[in-house]
């Protein structure tokens, strides 16, 4: 007789159960150190660190950071081009300070001296955004020396010191070099002459920055220029309206109550339009803008 | 006698080429230089600097590294499977051993950096980057450096196990760079010892920021061809100074 | 320069001291060895584990060297480069690169022995052909077992066609055919005109195919000479095999015998003389038994062998 064979019940030994038991636990062990991570993230001490980082107050100076580039360091320049490039974006978005921004110009130019971009995008960012024209100067004759035939960086030193220092014959001089180099534009030897003969002028600044304008693909300089244009105008329209005032006040002995009156009396063709959208008015004998400083950007 | 050498390196080239570790380090540099283009619109303007900067750093960088892993194992592997046992009851002379393992490896190293060179060109080609073939002066002088970082590894591969080996071998090449800093700094200390150590060590050790030229090759400067010419001779002594000693270390090996 | 007494390789008072890493103990692999070995003969070098075979081997191939004592193949310091060319040379436990194909190996070791590429060809052919491992030879080393290694390495070590052959375990881990393989080709290399040195701890090995032994025990050559001088000839006792007995019959003759070992209905009866081989005749005719052999037992190897390793470990 032949036996039926039936298979046995389901095997014995660690049921499913059992044996996905370690993957949970696993599992459950990541979510843990993420919620943890998270948690401490949230804390002081992780936000200052955070702080610290994004402040890029922990970098070292660029002496110390070419050794530990082994001979990447034009790579590295580049890393940290872009983490300039988002401090000052994120500064312009926010407060408007960047206390940081001459120390990590400085990284990015000991390590790849060449970097024209960077000696001619922070010295301009530092002039007029950081406000700090001297330290602007210094980036300057600190890529000059170590390019020599570049005619960029004493051409942006002479718009410095022609824009904000004032120092008109320092422009001229800087100017002057810069026609001389290779590949300068032609119009660097046109502001040598000019910034002796027109200094201050309107026009000659408003060319100057469209001259920076059209220099550049960097979209951050450009509208650093666009910002500054504006400003120009702004001046200029109150330097204007001013002029046609004390115009007014040489000859009627008192100050218009409202500059209409200099449009009406044909001091002033039209009163200007005002760049920020605010109103131009006068007061206590001066011409103002609704605008406040803090809104002129 | 070349036949040999040429034997022993084809079969040592058959081998590297084979290696995991290998295949793996060429495709990440290829991946490194794909994400700066990832990296371009964030550069304002400047993309065409940070393309060829980071192709140029990713193959030198994982070219070094396949020097540092791949030629820590080379003779070490031979002695411990005791395949050098065959090899030598022929005859071929130590030298002719090393020497055949060194131009294996130096050949997988070379068509290592002609893929990566090439996967370079391309992805700036396609990603519209101005690309020029003076770049391929810096890769020049890259082979020049790896070189001797290849024949460093070789030595220590003769003497110590692959871990240590590549650890010495990474160490010398980090060390490489930093002599010429690390005189300059000495030269201002007021002590003579610390003077005439760092001197020393600049001399002894390779100097390797001799064949840095990224910097110059990016930004178009003219190169001075002496340059090259003693970057090259340079390269050349100190390599063969290092297969020699290692001829040295291995002919005195008792197996 | 001539040999005069055609030694191909002799040693003189050869040892080697290694010393052992961190704890700097001293362990003398060989101590005082002087033997030579004679041109066309088959040399047998036989020896426990660890007692130093494989070091005077490498010695001999110039892979170290002796602590003192010299050593001279073909008239010539052993690291020569020249006399390497006239050597053929398996190590024990031979690993091959892996990813080669069996053809592709030879032809390496062809091209590093000096042969042109139009010898190869033909050498590498008739290699496969003679250690029979043609149908693999364009298959990677890789998947290759113990006895196809070895025969590879074999075929390696005669690919410059040299006029001596060393090979350190050449039988090691083959099986009893794979063993027959070897000696048969060792066999055949003397036939040649060639001289073959092997070691290894395998007795019956050395038995079946060597002109001349070499036994080291303990980095020591106890005993250098022909094999039937080692052994002396006389007999030591006589197994006689009766088979087709009976309970009773089979009892008496356990007893006539200093031991007897069953097998189904037969008896393997070990005796002292011929006399007792007499009576254990006489009993089995008479309970109608068969005869079935009488072999007398020399002493063999095995039993020099026990008796001078069990003394070495005393020492």
């Amino acid at each position: 007789m032949v036996e039926e064979i039936r298979p046995r019940s389901a095997p014995t030994g660690p049921g499913r159960l059992a044996r996905l038991l370690p993957l949970v636990l696993i599992i459950w062990g990541f979510v843990g150190v993420y919620l943890l991570q998270l948690t401490f993230d949230g804390t002081s001490k992780g936000k200052m660190r955070e702080r610290l980082v994004r402040e890029l107050m922990y970098f070292p100076s660029g002496q110390f950071l070419r050794p530990a580039a082994i001979e990447y360091q034009t790579a590295a320049s580049d890393v940290v081009w872009l983490r300039a490039i988002q401090y000052y974006g994120h500064h312009l978005m926010t407060d408007r300070r960047y206390d940081w921004l001459g120390h990590v110009f400085e990284i990015v130019t000991e390590l790849d001296p060449r970097f024209i971009g960077a000696y001619h995008f922070g010295a301009i960012t530092l002039a007029w955004d950081a406000n700090q024209p001297r330290e602007a100067i210094e980036l300057l004759v600190k890529g000059m020396r170590a390019n020599p035939m570049n005619w960029q960086l004493p051409f942006d030193a002479g718009f410095i010191h022609y824009m904000l220092l004032r120092d008109y014959r320092k422009a001229g001089v800087f100017f002057e070099i810069a026609s001389k180099l290779p590949d300068a534009w032609l119009v660097t030897s046109r502001w040598a002459a000019v910034s002796v003969a027109k200094a201050g002028s309107y026009d000659t600044a408003r060319e100057m920055w469209l001259d920076i304008y059209r220099s550049t693909d960097n979209k951050a300089l450009r509208a650093l220029v666009l910002r500054q244009i504006r400003v120009l105008k702004l001046e200029e329209s109150i330097d204007l309206m001013q002029q046609a005032a004390d115009r007014f006040y040489a000859e009627r002995e008192r100050y218009p109550y409202e500059l209409e009156e200099l449009v009406r009396e044909g001091y002033l063709e039209q009163i200007p339009r005002e760049p920020y959208g605010g109103r131009y008015f006068i007061r206590d004998d001066s011409v103002r803008t609704t605008t406040p400083p803090g809104r002129r950007d | 006698m070349l036949r040999r050498v040429i034997g022993i390196a084809h079969n040592t080239f058959r081998e590297a080429i084979r290696d995991k570790v290998f295949l793996t380090l060429i495709v990440f540099a290829i991946l490194v230089m794909g994400s700066a283009r990832v990296v371009q619109p964030l550069t304002l303007g400047e993309g065409s600097k940070v393309m060829k900067d980071i192709g140029l750093a990713a193959i030198t960088f994982f070219s070094v590294l396949i020097a540092v892993l791949v030629g820590g194992r080379l003779v070490y592997k031979e002695v411990e499977k005791r395949t050098v046992f065959i090899i030598l009851a022929k005859p071929v002379r130590r030298w002719e051993f090393i020497l055949g393992k060194y131009l294996g490896l130096m050949t997988v190293l070379v068509a290592s950096l002609g893929v990566m060179t090439a996967g370079f060109y391309l992805i700036m080609f396609i990603t519209g980057t101005p690309a020029s073939a003076y770049l391929l002066w810096a890769l020049l002088m890259t082979c020049f450096e790896l070189a001797i970082v290849t024949a460093t590894a070789v030595l220590f591969s003769t003497f110590v196990t692959p871990v240590a080996s590549a650890v010495f071998t990474f160490a010398i090449y980090v060390v490489g760079h930093l002599t010429r800093d690390l005189r300059l700094l000495a030269a201002m200390s007021p002590s003579p010892v610390v003077k005439f150590v760092s001197q020393l060590l600049y001399y002894v050790l390779p100097n390797l920021s001799n064949f840095n030229i990224r910097g110059e090759v990016v930004h178009g400067v003219v190169l001075n061809p002496q340059t090259l010419v003693l970057a090259a001779g340079y390269a050349v002594l100190y390599t063969a100074t290092l297969l020699l000693i290692s001829t040295f270390v291995f002919g005195r090996k008792d197996f | 320069m001539s040999d005069l007494t055609d030694a191909v390789i002799s040693t003189f008072r050869l040892s080697k001291t290694y010393r052992s890493g961190l704890s700097m103990r001293r362990v003398e692999a060989l101590v005082d060895v002087s033997l030579s070995v004679q041109r066309g003969e088959i040399f047998g070098f036989l020896g426990p584990n660890g007692a130093g075979k494989t070091s005077l081997i490498k010695i001999l191939m110039g892979l170290c060297r002796p602590t003192s004592g010299t050593v001279e193949v073909f008239g010539r310091h052993a690291r020569d480069a020249r006399v390497k060319s006239r050597i053929g040379f398996l190590p024990e436990s031979p690993y091959f690169y892996e990813y080669l194909t069996a053809e592709e190996f030879l032809r390496l070791t062809a091209r590093l022995s000096g042969l042109s590429d139009r010898e190869t060809g033909d050498r590498v052919r008739n290699l496969l052909r003679t250690v029979r491992m043609e149908k693999a030879a364009k298959s990677q080393m890789r998947g290759f077992s113990r006895g196809m290694l070895q025969r590879i390495g074999i075929a390696q070590a005669l690919v410059n066609d040299p006029e001596l052959v060393v090979l350190d375990e050449p039988m090691g881990g083959l099986d009893p055919v794979g063993r027959k393989e070897v000696r048969d080709i060792i066999a055949g290399l003397r036939e040649r005109g060639k001289t073959v040195f092997f070691s290894t701890h395998i007795l019956s090995d050395v038995e079946m195919i060597c002109d001349r032994v070499g036994i080291v025990i303990a980095g020591e050559l106890t005993k250098v000479g022909e094999l039937s001088e080692i052994l002396s000839g006389e007999v030591q006792s006589i197994d006689v095999t009766v088979s087709g007995l009976r309970g009773k019959v089979r009892k008496a003759l356990e007893h006539v015998g200093q031991q007897s070992i069953r097998s189904g209905d037969s008896l393997l009866v070990t005796v002292r003389g011929e006399r007792e081989v007499d009576k254990v005749m006489a009993i089995a005719r008479d309970g109608d038994g068969r005869i079935e052999a009488i072999v007398p037992r020399r002493k063999t190897l095995e039993d020099y062998f026990m008796a001078h390793v069990q003394d070495a470990g005393e020492k």
